[in-house]
């Protein structure tokens, strides 16, 4: 029974590969090419690909018995459909946001590439596993990334808008997806809130892993690479919220601290495995 | 150089914004520099950079709270001046009932979730508040980050951790010999006998392949005068917690049971445990994936003082010639004695004897041994209060956006809606848009500005 749902869940993700890798090239032409009406496209296949990847995961939860979140291929699929179902639940709330999709469906298409070539084989976590301090601290690591990467996208959005604005009007293309953004300064401003929100997750993560870590091992902290970067990470947002709120840093300047603080969340989730042997690095890898 | 405050240069310093920034840019690069500076300097750094980061995030909480409290203090007066931007001007026909206008503005905005504020006695107008609970988040959030910080470090001060092993049978009594590895701070005081037990048991439970899926160990507590009290597990997640000590459970591995005899020497009677004591104990080396687990140790065997180094083997395959899972389907023995090239080696399964170098030896069995962490600690909870600040101020911070507005009446019939946010403008635009929208005014002329 496990093994034929797991031969559903592979065949699903990988029909999810091909729709991500669709809306991504539709979302990056409209922006890039200024075809407004292929949003409509990119949206709908994202909804396809979303609508994929959740029946994958599902049935990959139930043949795991636990939050599927083992392993390279479990960790990177779950983490690209929280930032889809962010990205997805922004667009509803302000469908104006559409063109965010240039930015957060390539990356998710390339992490959920990264996580199907890896071996899909079920892996049974320990017991110590099974308490809702690993849940939370999961699922707050997905947000975290989720937030994250839609904050730097809207940065980046609110930098191009910002040089677009500024350029003459026979250069500016009109008509185009760039028309249907709010301008640079509600993208800057939103770009923030959501890395405000990843601010808060990663605490929440690094606090209920730490939990965790203290009932597991009776110490809160080990000064293992992955925690130690995580914080690190943590403390980059924490910079990006000072910079912005005591030196107004705004535009590209944020959005290059806003990425920094990606890159190194990514590079402690999966880079550092990759350099070290660490306690972290079985399950990511 | 030119101090805010030149009555007080030193918390001038504390709260600047650059040496906040910087205390938190040096903090980063710290960490990320852990593995590459050498220690003592790290600690030292970390440890001065910790305690200027807590001076400095003490000096700005006070000052946060006070100015939160001034800002809620101010506001509940009458004479309150707020900071106003984002101006709308509505007008009404002169025949409409302005008052009643104020009414309905006034009702709109307690549905927007505005609280009324009061207003100034020659003042026609109103004035409401939304969301100023939000002003407290980053004064808790910064005042959680200070009591982590200090239960951090009232823990590493009063800290006593120790690790020790017991093999199936024996008994732990919290004696300061039984520990392996031993740390305390200096503010900590060690607590002899607090805490008894005897490991009766090891239970692992292994995969379809073999490898281990978890373990406990079966304990049972000991009263102080070594009689039972009571049958509990120790297991991942589920430490045994008596008083302020807490048991944690660490690894698991294998003691061989050997009986040694040297050739033409009078036979060893009793079986020797090869056991879990320092120069005795069995290391557990985590085979590599495909190759089982390992657990390796080594000996000198008293009589012939030659070394014996054993290397354990759950399930050894003769024929692929190493260890095929954890799960003790076929424990064996891989012997060397003696060292270098004078090294003899050779395979030991369960039950069998061999003979490497004049020396006999029987494999008669073996019990499994189980490391445990056990440590005791002030200022838990003073982490959890912490933790739980933090988030709530994080919380705040995030969630609730202050924002105020003011609608004056002038005598002409016209509405002037005003208000201010520093951290959400365009929300109380928003409100604004609604509120004028809703009040269904003539001739709405908007204009964006601050006054």
């Amino acid at each position: 029974m496990s093994g034929s749902m797991v031969t559903a869940e592979i065949a699903l993700h990988w029909v999810a590969v091909g729709f991500y890798a669709l809306s991504a090239v539709l979302y990056f032409v409209a922006l890039t090419f200024g075809k407004e009406r292929l949003h409509r496209y990119a949206s709908s296949l994202t909804w396809v690909a979303l609508a994929f990847h959740t029946a994958a995961l599902g049935l990959r939860w139930a043949a795991a018995g636990r939050i599927p979140s083992y392993g390279r291929y479990e960790t990177f699929s779950s983490l690209v459909w929280v930032a889809v179902v962010v990205f997805t639940a922004l667009r509803l709330a302000r469908p104006e946001l559409e063109p965010l999709g240039a930015v957060v469906m390539p990356v998710s298409f390339l992490l959920i590439g990264f996580a199907v070539m890896a071996s899909p084989e079920l892996k049974s976590s320990p017991r110590s596993f099974s308490t809702y301090w690993l849940v939370i601290h999961v699922l707050f690591a997905k947000l975290t990334f989720g937030a994250t990467l839609v904050g730097t996208g809207l940065g980046w959005l609110g930098v191009s808008q910002e040089r677009r604005a500024a350029r003459p009007i026979a250069l500016a293309a009109t008509g185009s997806a760039w028309d249907k953004l709010p301008p640079a300064p509600v993208l800057d401003e939103l770009s923030c809130r959501f890395i405000g929100l990843g601010f808060l997750a990663l605490a929440v993560m690094l606090i209920s892993g730490s939990i965790w870590a203290n009932l597991a091992w009776g110490s809160y902290w080990g000064w293992e690479p992955v925690e130690t970067w995580s914080l690190i990470a943590w403390l980059v947002y924490g910079i990006y919220l000072h910079l912005r709120r005591s030196y107004g840093w705004r535009g590209r300047r944020a959005a290059w601290v806003a990425s920094l603080g990606l890159a190194l969340f990514l590079f402690a989730l999966w880079g550092l495995g990759s350099v070290f042997d660490n306690q972290h690095s079985r399950y990511f890898q | 150089m030119r101090w805010r405050n030149p009555k007080a240069p030193f918390s001038s310093v504390l709260r600047s914004r650059a040496f906040v920034l910087a205390l938190l840019v040096v903090l980063a690069v710290l960490l990320a520099g852990r593995s590459v500076l050498p220690l003592r300097f790290w600690t030292s750094s970390l440890l001065a950079v910790l305690a200027a980061l807590f001076l400095s995030l003490a000096s700005c909480t006070a000052v946060q709270f006070r100015s939160a409290a001034a800002r809620f203090a101010s506001l509940s007066t009458s004479a309150a001046s707020l900071a106003l931007s984002c101006t709308t001007t509505l007008s009404w026909p002169a025949s409409a009932d302005l008052a009643q206008v104020l009414e309905q503005a006034a009702q709109l905005l307690r549905d927007f979730g505005y609280r009324p504020l009061p207003v100034p006695a020659p003042f026609t107008g109103l004035r409401a508040a939304k969301h100023t609970a939000g002003w407290w988040g980053s004064p808790v959030f910064h005042f959680g980050l200070l009591l982590l910080l200090l239960a951090a470090a009232l823990i590493s001060l009063t800290q006593t951790w120790g690790r020790t092993v017991l093999v199936e049978g024996e008994t732990f009594t919290d004696r300061r010999v039984e520990y392996l590895v031993f740390r305390q701070g200096p503010w900590a005081s060690f607590h002899p006998f607090r805490v008894k037990f005897r490991l009766d048991r090891v239970e692992a439970t292994y995969r379809p392949d073999g490898q281990v899926e978890d373990f406990a160990s079966a304990v049972t507590l000991l009263g102080q005068e070594g009689r039972a009290v009571a049958a509990t597990s120790i297991a991942g997640g589920h430490p045994l917690r008596q008083g302020e000590v807490t048991v944690y459970r660490n690894v698991f591995g294998y003691a061989p049971v050997v009986r040694f005899a040297v050739q033409n020497s009078q036979e060893r009677p009793a079986p020797l445990p090869f056991g879990p004591r320092p120069t005795l104990v069995v290391l557990d080396t985590l085979g590599l994936s495909g190759e089982g687990e390992k657990y390796t140790g080594s000996f000198v065997e008293p009589t012939s003082q030659k070394k014996v180094s054993f290397t354990f083997l759950p399930d050894y395959d003769s024929t692929a010639g190493r260890g095929m899972s954890k799960a003790p389907k076929r424990p064996t023995l891989l012997v060397t004695v003696g060292q270098d090239a004078l090294a003899r080696q050779g395979v030991l399964p369960l039950g069998q004897s061999l003979t490497l170098a004049g020396l006999s030896m029987d494999f008669l069995g073996y019990r499994r041994w189980a490391s445990f962490t056990v440590v005791s600690c002030r200022g838990v909870s003073l982490l959890w209060a912490g933790f739980l600040l933090s988030l709530t101020g994080a919380a705040l911070l995030y969630l609730l956006n202050p924002r105020w507005v003011q609608l004056t009446l002038s005598p002409e019939g016209q509405l002037c809606l005003q208000g201010g946010s520093r951290r959400a403008p365009q929300l109380l635009a928003e409100d604004l848009s609604r509120l004028a929208e809703r009040l269904g005014a003539r001739k709405p002329e908007s204009e964006e500005g601050s006054s």
